[in-house]
């Protein structure tokens, strides 16, 4: 179970990394 | 808990502190357009997550105690596979926005350095990522494997330094140049804690072999005693780190479960069962011989009853698996400790099921009750036969069962398929633990 939580953990992270990076890029975009 | 959530607090944020940084001190970057702003910020989050790989396989017990080395590997292996994507996008958006095809040739003469550095900073995160997935296809020894592995994570991660820095764009203004320094210091002293630190710890600390034994299912049985100094506590079902050589500075060390029993003093010999897998396990192994040297690093994991209580115990192994299994077997024994444990043992014949005799005997210090099930039973078998199925588990369970706290330990397919039947059984998740063997 342990194991099907990391998977849970790598996708929330990606997730919050792409965010992040969407979110820097309107702020920094012309 | 709250030391893994500070852990994880503190990683989320490494990852995304170039961003923060580069946001607040854009310099000259700040107003290109969206696409090319968002390759970028893909390209600083590939590389804070590459150089924080280094610091999950760091072995820093604070780390490895809080989430267990295996899931911590697991982490490792697909946040990495996030790194490269990551890069790869970074690459295609940039590409894709206006950057010119031809620097993706670092041969041609008008190629930007900075560019150099980051196509073969790529080039040698694919090989890497190739050579991981493709380590059994190519049959690459494992102590080969790991020493690649790290040298091509190195390069990947000093490259993509260079190429941050000779690019300029945000990485021009001395914040950001500071904070990139930080992150090369950070790998660089992660590196050399693994590869240097560590093993000089270990230097001081050497173990011999008292006994090599020859078990069954082709697995051999170490007893090792600390030579001196006092050794260390475990908890049954741990691991250590081992190597054999004059020195413990080796190319490979190996993840063997202890089998013998777990004491509340250190100083008793202990036993780690290991399975030859053809390469170490198959050459050195059996040629050790008492008075060799080993060197010993642990205990790690965190797959044992002493963290998780209950009223009783199921324990689920296949082949090797029976390992952690039978430490924590021996261990009940030895405490007197009655609680019931269900131990269930899959096989593939009767002549390699490890540590049988020594099982049937537990039996009668302490309250075991043993399923054995063989996939390729002789005509005189009268126990279980195939996989283990829920159907066997049921029929053999108590029905109070549901509070006890279930541990399996075995082959990947194996441990998926028992976990998802205990869970269809009703045992809530967190009382399944697992190990998985292969893990690296």
């Amino acid at each position: 179970m342990r194991l099907t939580l990391v998977n849970r953990l790598v996708y929330l992270i990606t997730l919050m990394i792409v965010i992040s990076c969407i979110l820097f890029a309107l702020v920094k975009s012309a | 808990m709250l030391r893994g959530t500070l852990w994880l607090g503190v990683y989320i944020q490494l990852i995304v502190l170039p961003l923060v940084v580069a946001a607040i001190w854009p310099g000259e970057s700040g107003g290109r357009p969206f696409l090319t702003q968002l390759g970028v910020a893909f390209g600083y989050t590939g590389f804070t997550v590459m150089a924080l790989e280094f610091a999950l396989i760091a072995k820093i017990q604070s780390v490895s105690s809080a989430f267990g080395q295996d899931a911590l590997l697991q982490f490792h292996r697909q946040m990495g596979l996030v790194a490269t994507l990551l890069i790869l996008l970074h690459a295609a958006i940039l590409l894709y926005s206006g950057y010119p095809l031809e620097w993706l040739n670092p041969l041609r003469p008008d190629s930007p350095w900075a560019m150099r550095w980051g196509v073969m900073s790529t080039f040698t995160l694919l090989l890497l990522i190739g050579v991981s997935s493709g380590r059994k296809q190519l049959r690459i020894a494992y102590g080969w494997w790991q020493l690649t592995h790290g040298l091509l994570a190195e390069l990947t991660i000093v490259a993509a330094l260079v190429h941050q820095v000779l690019f300029a764009g945000f990485s021009d203004g001395t914040p950001m140049r500071i904070l990139l320094a930080g992150y090369g210091a950070l790998v660089l002293s992660l590196r050399a804690w693994f590869q240097y630190v560590k093993p000089y710890q270990l230097w001081s600390q050497p173990w011999e072999v008292v006994e090599n034994i020859e078990e069954l299912g082709d697995t051999r049985t170490l007893v090792l005693r600390p030579v001196g100094h006092a050794g260390f506590i475990f908890e049954p079902g741990q691991f250590a780190w081992l190597s054999t050589g004059r020195t413990p500075f080796q190319k490979d060390r190996h993840p063997i479960s202890m089998s013998s029993a777990a004491y509340d003093e250190p100083g008793p010999p202990i036993a780690f069962t290991i399975k030859n897998l053809g390469d170490w396990s198959g050459t050195v192994v059996p040629a050790l011989k008492p008075g060799s040297r080993v060197w010993v690093d642990g205990p790690y994991g965190v797959f044992t009853p002493d963290r998780e209580q209950g009223p009783g115990y199921v324990l689920v192994g296949g082949g090797a698996g029976i390992t952690p299994l039978y430490s924590i077997c021996r261990t009940f024994a030895e405490r007197g400790d009655l609680r019931p444990v269900y131990l269930f043992f899959a096989s593939r014949a009767e002549d390699r099921l490890i540590f049988r005799r020594q099982l049937d005997e537990l039996q009668t210090k302490m309250n075991l009750h043993l399923i054995y099930t063989l996939e390729s039973p002789p005509a005189h078998w009268t126990g279980e036969t195939g996989y283990i199925t829920a159907a066997m588990l049921r029929k053999h369970l108590p029905p109070q069962h549901h509070r006890y706290q279930h541990f399996l330990c075995g082959p990947e397919p194996m441990v998926e398929a028992m976990e998802v039947a205990l869970s269809e059984m009703g045992v809530p998740s967190n009382q399944i633990h697992t190990e998985r063997f292969a893990m690296v």
